[in-house]
């Protein structure tokens, strides 16, 4: 299982532009990255509280709703996020190269 | 010689006084004064502590489950990944100068676009494609003496980044007569309409690798004077409107995909509406048209997009109209494909003294703005007969653009190398906004929607792209 993960996480490294690829769990601390150490730990604990905070926007305007996806435009950079119960993926992206 | 003598003694009695002289003096010292205080020095103490060396434990990972998360979402991030890789979005930002407004317009390439046999053509529409990703050219010539022989072209060029244009056309289309409308399609990237000198509209589809027209209609009985899409859907499509000067506006559908045309509308402008004509006496039938002859020779028209069915129109003799599509009065005699003639003016404007060249309806407002030979810009309401306010410029103006990302903001060019905007609500030209290109004088004019780019198609066959800064300060 720790394979295919490792694959996944090659498989869109690989793609067009992906700057790095960070999974977080709950608790906002880092699994698995690409990225240095220092950028891996401020996109995690950021980006963690950012989804937390969008998901209870999203839930508030709408109890029945959840979030599925954020996708933060940036001036330098495309992050997108892909929250879930225990996860939450981060890749950021170059979008020109 | 030498003896001995004794003197008597002599005495002196002393000068000196024994007296000594006294005074006295008062001194009186400053008085001191003292303060005690306390104090009292800490006492350290000393903490002893000990680093523990623990190892740093990995948080648990549960990689079933996280392997079914990154299956379930890896597809829709692709997704992603590769529609914004593709995106002109950040093409153009500046990330130290944003944020600040700008005031400056670069031009970013020129280059001469013309080859030497055709030295006496010039760049008569520039028009960009909906993605702001391909410029179409097209040309004619200077002056037609007598009807046009010449055989003439559309050049199309690809920009893929802002910074990098081809100075070689990626793609030439050959048609049999000079060029005088050209328009791609506000949503169909591919597709690509002109209308010609002879009076036939052409429309491509840039997909298709042949160069042969999709379709070619023999619309006009005279030079194409403009032609352009309408903003508004008719039954799922965009209207293509042509307008000539034989007189008639023309609205088409397009439809089965562009292959397949249909005329909707048919409008004549009546002799009627201008006054030299309506002198003249009437024909032998006694009906107030002339059913035959040709219109009133249109030479611009724009649609509103605020009440979709008005549009103004304009005409060689300086009369300007409002019109309106679905109303109107029918004209007698004129039968064309089993469609009424219909003369669409509601209403009439004040006349210019020369021909309108361009007129440009607000997109916010019920305003719009014309120009003409006579050297005038002239702010009309449509509400109004009277212009609202009128604007005497040195060269005559042939076009007026609104700037993109400013509705407020128009500019006016033509005979004269200097491109002059203006501000439509307290009327006056913007002296820091002034864009002067390398050429004699301005034939064409286009801003890109998707990028901060215009092209400005000069004399001799020159384009010229500038950029200008949507934060840009007037």
């Amino acid at each position: 299982m720790a394979q295919e993960v490792e694959e996944t996480m090659k498989r869109i490294q690989s793609h067009k532009g992906v700057v790095g690829t960070i999974v977080v769990n709950s608790e906002g601390i880092p699994i698995k990255s690409t990225l240095d150490n220092t950028t891996t730990i401020q996109y995690a604990g950021l980006i963690s509280q950012l989804s937390d905070k969008a998901r209870s926007v999203v839930r508030d305007l709408d109890p029945t709703n959840d979030l599925t996806f954020l996708r933060i435009r940036s001036k330098k950079h495309e992050v997108m996020v892909a929250p879930d119960k225990e996860f939450i993926l981060i890749v950021v992206q170059n979008p020109v190269d | 010689m030498f003896s001995d003598e004794s003197f008597p003694p002599v005495g002196f009695s002393s000068q000196a006084s024994l007296d000594k002289s006294q005074s006295t003096a008062n001194v009186q010292t400053e008085e001191i004064h003292c303060q005690e205080s306390k104090n009292q020095v800490f006492e350290p103490k000393d903490v002893e502590t000990q680093t523990v060396c623990q190892d740093k434990t990995s948080p648990q990972v549960d990689y079933q489950k996280l392997a079914a998360f990154l299956k379930r979402v890896t597809p829709s991030v692709l997704d992603e990944l590769d529609e914004i890789y593709g995106s002109t979005a950040f093409d153009g930002y500046d990330v130290a100068s944003s944020g600040e407004p700008s005031t400056s317009v670069k031009l970013l390439t020129k280059f001469h676009t013309l080859n030497e046999a055709d030295a006496e053509a010039k760049i008569s529409c520039v028009t960009w494609s909906a993605g702001g990703g391909s410029l179409a050219l097209s040309y004619s010539t200077v002056c037609h003496d007598t009807w046009c022989n010449h055989t003439s072209s559309i050049r199309i060029f690809n920009f893929t980044k802002e910074d990098q244009f081809p100075s070689t056309p990626n793609r030439s289309l050959e048609v049999n007569s000079c060029v005088t409308a050209l328009s791609y399609h506000p949503v169909e990237p591919s597709i690509l309409a002109a209308g010609l000198f002879n009076g036939d509209v052409l429309v491509w589809n840039l997909r298709d690798d042949k160069s042969s027209a999709l379709l070619q209609l023999s619309a006009h009985v005279d030079t194409l004077s403009m032609i352009q899409w309408r903003p508004t859907l008719v039954n799922g499509v965009f209207p293509l409107v042509t307008a000539g000067r034989d007189g008639y506006l023309l609205v088409h559908k397009l439809t089965a995909n562009f292959t397949n045309v249909d005329l909707y509308k048919r409008f004549k402008i009546s002799k009627e509406h201008n006054p030299s004509e309506k002198t003249r006496p009437r024909s032998a039938s006694g009906k107030k048209e002339r059913a035959v002859e040709p219109g009133l020779c249109i030479t611009a028209f724009n649609f509103s997009t605020i009440d979709q069915t008005t549009f103004v129109l304009g005409t060689l003799c300086g009369g300007l109209y409002r019109c309106n599509i679905d109303q109107g009065t029918p004209v007698e005699g004129i039968v064309y494909s089993s469609r009424d003639t219909t003369d669409p003016v509601v209403d009439e404007f004040e006349r210019h003294q020369g021909s309108i060249t361009s007129i440009i309806l607000s997109k916010t407002c019920d305003t719009f703005v014309t120009s003409g030979t006579d050297k005038e810009i002239r702010i009309y309401r449509l509400s109004q007969f009277n212009s609202l306010h009128v604007i005497g410029v040195e060269d005559t103006v042939t076009g007026l653009s609104w700037v993109m990302g400013n509705w407020n903001i128009f500019t006016a060019y033509g005979a004269g190398q200097i491109i002059t905007f203006y501000n439509l609500e307290n009327e006056k030209n913007l002296p820091k906004m002034l864009l002067k290109t390398n050429g004699r004088e301005t034939n064409c004019l286009q801003f890109n929607t998707k990028r901060e780019l215009v092209a400005i198609g000069v004399s001799d066959g020159d384009l010229e792209i500038w950029k200008i800064p949507q934060n840009m300060v007037y």
